[in-house]
């Protein structure tokens, strides 16, 4: 007993509870539509301990069999963009990867399914890229080191997806081949959305003074609703670990 | 001398504490180049009725007057946000811009201002737009010392710097231990257009010159 009580002593007087920097970071891109594809999707990519994990749920993709090749793009250090209608060099009302790459810059990573993710040898190995289900959602989900085309420096690069059926044949099909591969058709390496990644805010907020420490602010959210029994318990333990270094100033 | 010297150390500590939540200047230089929302959104359709009718009620006011069309109302209006009213607690205040800081954390606005997290999605953009504000100052309350008496229903205005206006209802308020922040919960993209709204609660650390805590006001556009 005598011993526990000690550790639980040195716990308490341990480090002050201090802003440090996240051991992980979160990105987020919100992939919209390009070329009316209609597929829609969201890519969360956490970076965690010199690995990168990257996870894209969406819905409205040429269903079936159909890859949807997907990559990151961009130029580390510069600004890049989704495309828009200006892209369309040729005019023939479709944005083509080659001309997006106008604003989203050149592939870095290529998101396969398994093994490599070269940028060049990798970009179109459409059997390891991921397809939809019958319904046309997509779920993508991959954890690898970072590679070293971009080390962990995401902040703001684009990730595209690629795929879409234009004329609803239910396969890449027809006479315009890819301006990547020309022996693919153009409807499986067109963009079909495209989304930048930004660096999510990681911890809390310091939004307050202390002015008002110890008043009837502490009594009111107590009573307020919705607060979690899990945050009162981490909040509880965060108040343990900090000890004698929490003060609740009383209202005069 | 005894109280001369106390309120000397006092005047010290306040200094400390106004740097450890300070950024709010920067925040407000930058914000001051964008243009002001035109007046005439900035009042809540709800501001003459009794500053707490709203609280607790899940009942929006009639849509704003301002907005053509009343019930068919056109496709929701999106852009960076310029001032937040929420007359059921009396916040009426301008939106300032705000970056990250160094260590990845949310950087704050002035006392009296609210901040909107610039690189997040607009107001009326998919996804969560989140506002900050303080809940004190070192001496007094501040812009959000009230944000804890939001319920469920109450109504949020957030006024574009383009015009028009997004109206939010709350969902919930949570609170979180600040070193246990769920940064994807709050922050992460959702299927519609919501808000955020954080200040701080709980425990004032004097060591730290923070709270331990912070309150998160979940809400979703209200169409």
């Amino acid at each position: 007993m005598a011993a526990a009580t000690a550790a639980g002593l040195v716990l308490a007087t341990g480090a002050p509870v201090m802003a440090q920097a996240p051991s992980e970071q979160v990105l987020q891109a919100d992939l919209t539509e390009q070329n009316g594809s209609g597929a829609a999707a969201t890519a969360t990519v956490t970076l965690r301990s010199g690995e990168m994990t990257v996870e894209i749920q969406g819905r409205g993709f040429t269903p079936g069999e159909a890859p949807h090749a997907q990559h990151i793009h961009g130029v580390l250090g510069q600004d890049s963009a989704c495309p828009t209608a200006e892209q369309d060099a040729d005019g023939d009302g479709i944005v083509t990867t080659s001309e997006g790459q106008a604003t989203y810059g050149p592939i870095l990573v290529s998101l396969t399914t398994e093994g490599a993710m070269d940028p060049m040898a990798d970009a179109l190995a459409v059997d390891r890229m991921p397809a939809a289900d019958a319904e046309g959602n997509l779920s993508y989900s991959r954890t690898f080191p970072m590679p070293a085309s971009v080390g962990d420096d995401i902040d703001a690069l684009h990730i595209v997806q690629h795929g879409v059926d234009f004329d609803d044949s239910g396969a890449y099909d027809g006479d315009r081949m890819s301006d990547l591969d020309p022996s693919l058709p153009a409807e499986a390496t067109d963009p079909a959305n495209c989304g930048e990644m930004v660096a999510i805010p990681m911890g809390g907020v310091q939004t307050g003074g202390g002015g008002m420490a110890g008043h009837d602010m502490g009594a009111d959210t107590d009573s307020g609703s919705g607060v979690p029994i899990a945050a009162y318990a981490l909040s509880g333990a965060a108040l343990a670990v900090a000890g004698g270094l929490v003060l609740r100033r009383r209202a005069a | 001398m005894f109280p001369l010297r106390l309120s000397r150390v006092l005047l010290t500590a306040t200094t400390v504490l106004m740097v450890a939540c300070g950024g709010g200047d920067e925040a407000g230089d930058r914000a001051s180049t964008r243009s002001p929302a035109p007046s005439s959104v900035t009042p809540s359709p709800s501001a003459s009725a009794p500053s707490n009718a709203d609280v607790g009620t899940t009942v929006p006011p009639p849509a704003p007057t301002g907005v053509p069309g009343g019930e068919a109302l056109p496709a929701q209006p999106r852009g960076t946000p310029a001032r937040i009213v929420i007359s059921s607690i009396e916040v009426d205040a301008p939106v300032v811009d705000l970056a990250r800081n160094a260590d990845a954390s949310l950087a704050v606005p002035d006392w009296e201002k609210t901040g909107w997290w610039e690189r997040g999605p607009e107001p009326g953009q998919r996804g969560p737009a989140v506002v900050v504000g303080h809940v004190d100052s070192t001496n007094g309350p501040a812009v959000f010392s009230r944000l804890d008496e939001l319920r469920p229903g109450a109504v949020i205005e957030v006024a574009l710097d383009g015009g028009g206006a997004v109206r939010y209802g709350v969902l919930r308020t949570e609170r979180f231990a600040k070193d246990a922040f769920p940064s994807l919960a709050v922050y992460g993209l959702t299927p519609g257009p919501e808000l955020r709204l954080i200040t701080c609660d709980g425990e004032f650390d004097t060591a730290t010159g923070h709270y331990v805590d912070n309150l998160v006001v979940f809400a979703t556009a209200l169409p």
